[in-house]
């Protein structure tokens, strides 16, 4: 099958959807909505012979409000690629799961879930899979993640920069100065954290 | 009684065995390198015959219970960071903690990247840097030549500032793994309780009809 005739089946059973051939041959995309996202790739799938899913993936289109998904399928058979993209609501963000067509599609989904904070409801797992079991921030890659301000808040707070000599100084000095620099440093974190000062000898080796 | 002894007894070796065993120390170390970066590549170059560090006394270990050494070879994750910890704590001492490159000492170029550490000498102390992205086979040599300096001169005792300094160390690590509020506030999952798809389609009906 060539790519043309695959675009005339395309429009012929979706024709509320846009196909589009891509500048480079061999290559197009799907423009559809969530409801359809399943038949299109089931279609895709079955009757048109694109058997491998290569990867899901994600854009977040910050002005428009909503997050793209992007479901790349591949046809070894005839050498054909296309892309099926879907639309989302930002504030409410959900699509429908397609585990049961590819079952690989399962960890691409919880990624994108980890990631952009799409939700698949059916999808068997959808805990951390590449960030941090403790994560309880806003999927960090969206647009309005600042990792920045995340960076400098959680690794480098603001007693450790007033005291960044800390390292160094108590690296070349041994006894009663380091003693007396860390035990400071020991202070200001506790003032800092909102504890009780530590007392002085405690711990002392 | 048995306080005093102890006392007596580690007051007694520093003063007289220390030295020796710390020639000894300096000149045989199994190195234990955690590959999390990019510095590893540096690595094979200073271990075979070109550099030859194992003129130097050091050479590969496989385990962190046989080790002596511990290279941090690049940046570091949160969730790396946690297994650092655990081989660190596993190591015999007198251990030694080298930070690889510019990632362990201050981020490197991943500092305002939200998955890794800028400050390794935070959680663990760090006996020695080499800077460098990345440092050469030469400098990596002349990192370990001024870690056996200091090991001989007995500065590079990071284990006993960990033991001394735990609580520091200790709560540095809480910070990151048993925090329980987020960093940045102003995120509502509003998948947080995993609905099923009738309650997802429902609640996408009553925004609609909302937003209408």
């Amino acid at each position: 099958m060539t790519r043309d005739r695959l675009i005339e089946l395309a429009k012929q059973f979706f024709p509320e959807d846009e196909v589009i051939p891509r500048k480079k041959p061999g290559e197009l995309e799907i423009r559809t909505t969530r409801d359809r996202v399943v038949g299109v790739l089931t279609w895709l799938q079955n009757e048109a012979g694109f058997d491998h899913l290569m990867y899901i993936s994600g854009v977040d289109w910050l002005e428009d409000g909503e997050i793209e998904l992007v479901y790349h399928v591949y046809s070894y058979d005839h050498k054909l690629y296309c892309m099926v993209k879907i639309r989302v609501d930002r504030d409410y963000p959900w699509a429908h799961t397609i585990h049961k067509l590819w079952a690989h599609a399962q960890p691409y989904e919880q990624e994108i879930h980890e990631f952009f904070g799409v939700y698949f409801p059916g999808n068997p797992d959808l805990s951390h899979l590449i960030l941090p079991p403790e994560w309880s921030e806003a999927p960090p890659l969206r647009k309005d993640f600042d990792p920045l301000e995340y960076s400098m808040k959680l690794y480098e707070p603001e007693w450790f920069k007033s005291t960044d000599t800390f390292a160094s100084i108590a690296n070349r000095l041994r006894g009663e100065e380091a003693e007396r620099i860390i035990r400071s440093v020991l202070n200001e974190s506790a003032r800092l954290h909102g504890d009780a000062p530590e007392k002085d000898g405690e711990g002392e080796a | 009684m048995d306080e005093i002894y102890i006392t007596n007894l580690e007051k007694e070796r520093e003063s007289m065995f220390e030295g020796l065993l710390n020639y000894f120390r300096k000149r045989s170390m199994w190195m234990l390198y955690y590959c999390t970066g990019c510095g590893a590549i540096e690595l094979p170059p200073t271990m075979t015959s070109r550099f030859d560090m194992e003129r130097f006394g050091i050479g590969p270990m496989a385990t962190p219970r046989q080790a002596d050494l511990l290279l941090i070879t690049g940046y570091l994750s949160q969730k790396t960071l946690k297994r650092v910890i655990r081989s660190y704590e596993q190591m015999q001492e007198p251990k030694y903690l080298v930070g690889f490159g510019s990632c362990p000492i201050n981020g490197g170029i991943y500092w305002d990247a939200y998955p890794v550490i800028n400050h390794l000498e935070m959680y663990v102390p760090v006996d020695m840097t080499i800077a460098g992205c990345m440092p050469r086979p030469q400098a990596v040599l002349d990192g370990f030549q001024r870690l056996m300096d200091y090991i001989q001169q007995g500065k590079a005792d990071g284990w006993r500032r960990y033991k001394e300094n735990y609580e520091w160390y200790k709560r540095n690590q809480d910070e990151l793994f048993a925090r329980t509020e987020p960093v940045l506030k102003g995120w509502k999952d509003p998948f947080a309780h995993m609905p099923s798809l009738e309650e997802v389609m429902a609640e996408e009906e009553r925004r609609k009809g909302g937003a209408r």
